[in-house]
């Protein structure tokens, strides 16, 4: 891995980060803006649910500029540091039903799918949420995942980030 | 088939699961459509790490997908599938499917020196819409496993057409 850039900054004058390397094919951070802030702004599955997952991939996905970003939104509908301290494995033990199948879900995902979920998940995720709000946190964590992935091959990962609280994207 | 209860219009089952959630869907198909335009990177490479991130997966619904602006022959599919690159002399192709190869396990290993290697090939705007586009096929690869969407063959000119259509 590498915490040094792998791609000069696109934007003169400006440090190498994600949205200015981005910024090399513009298409791409305004097409994907517009998408990450729908998914934000006026999805149907609540803000708090959808950052927990965020949270759990920036774990497994070792992001470390996601791990130590929250969106004020997740916030503002009473997420704590404590909680984000309790996602890692055991989460089971800490999180409601609800939570617990939405991280399931996730882990599903960013792991090895060879196959769909189990029938108890199936079973559990239908029980919690309608199918749209399912497909709204599996593109969700799609899409944690995939940008995850972008900034770490791309070395921009921080060597030293404090906890920082951002505004949820699209606001 | 899927589990899901759809009943969303598309032209193809991922996009009939994806269509539950249409206004995403929409945004999605722009987002990953406009790396398959052509303009960022030429759509082989696209092609050929594509090919090969579906084959890691064992997601036979990616690898179904057939482009036909891609340029890749049947012979260079079926040696993407095996997981054997002798074929694919070009030295761009082999760094691309270097990169592919480590992608969607190993994406923390791939070395400093492997990415030089790309940097003498490509400009930067191609080298961000490569690891991009790589890595919503690893996400594409994955969602489809999830929800079980099958693998029905699709011959199409590219994988996703903004604005209507997504493989």
């Amino acid at each position: 891995m590498s915490t040094q850039p792998r791609l000069p900054s696109a934007v003169p004058d400006q440090a190498p980060e994600f949205a200015t390397v981005l910024a090399h094919a513009p298409v791409i951070p305004e097409t994907f803006f517009d998408l990450y802030g729908e998914f934000w702004q006026r999805g149907i599955v609540d803000q708090r649910t959808k950052e927990i997952c965020r949270m759990r991939n920036a774990r497994v996905t070792d992001c470390g500029f996601c791990k130590r970003v929250r969106f004020g939104g997740a916030r503002a509908a009473g997420l704590t540091e404590e909680e984000v301290a309790t996602i890692e494995d055991g989460y089971a033990q800490r999180f409601g039903a609800r939570e617990t199948a939405a991280l399931q879900l996730t882990d599903h995902i960013i792991g090895m799918p060879r196959d769909i979920p189990s029938e108890d998940l199936r079973r559990e995720l239908q029980e919690h949420f309608s199918d749209p709000e399912i497909v709204e946190i599996a593109l969700g964590v799609g899409l944690f995942m995939a940008l995850a992935k972008v900034l770490i091959t791309l070395g921009l990962e921080p060597q030293d980030m404090p906890v920082t609280v951002l505004p949820t994207p699209g606001s | 088939m899927n589990w899901l209860n759809t009943d969303a219009a598309g032209s193809s089952e991922f996009e009939r699961v994806l269509g539950l959630r249409p206004e995403l869907l929409e945004r999605y198909r722009r987002f990953y459509g406009a790396l398959w335009e052509g303009d960022l990177l030429p759509l082989r490479l696209l092609e050929l790490a594509r090919l090969r991130i579906a084959a890691i997966h064992d997601c036979a619904a990616e690898f179904a997908i057939e482009p036909s602006r891609s340029g890749v022959s049947q012979e260079e599919r079926d040696a993407l599938r095996r997981g054997e690159f002798t074929v694919f002399e070009d030295p761009l192709e082999q760094c691309v499917l270097r990169l592919a190869e480590q992608l969607p396990h190993a994406h923390h290993f791939i070395e400093d020196s492997e990415f030089d290697a790309i940097k003498e090939h490509l400009e930067p705007k191609a080298i961000v819409a490569l690891m991009t586009c790589m890595a919503l096929v690893d996400t594409n690869c994955r969602l489809r496993l999830t929800f079980g969407v099958a693998d029905a063959p699709s011959r199409t000119e590219q994988p996703s057409v903004p604005p209507n259509q997504l493989f």
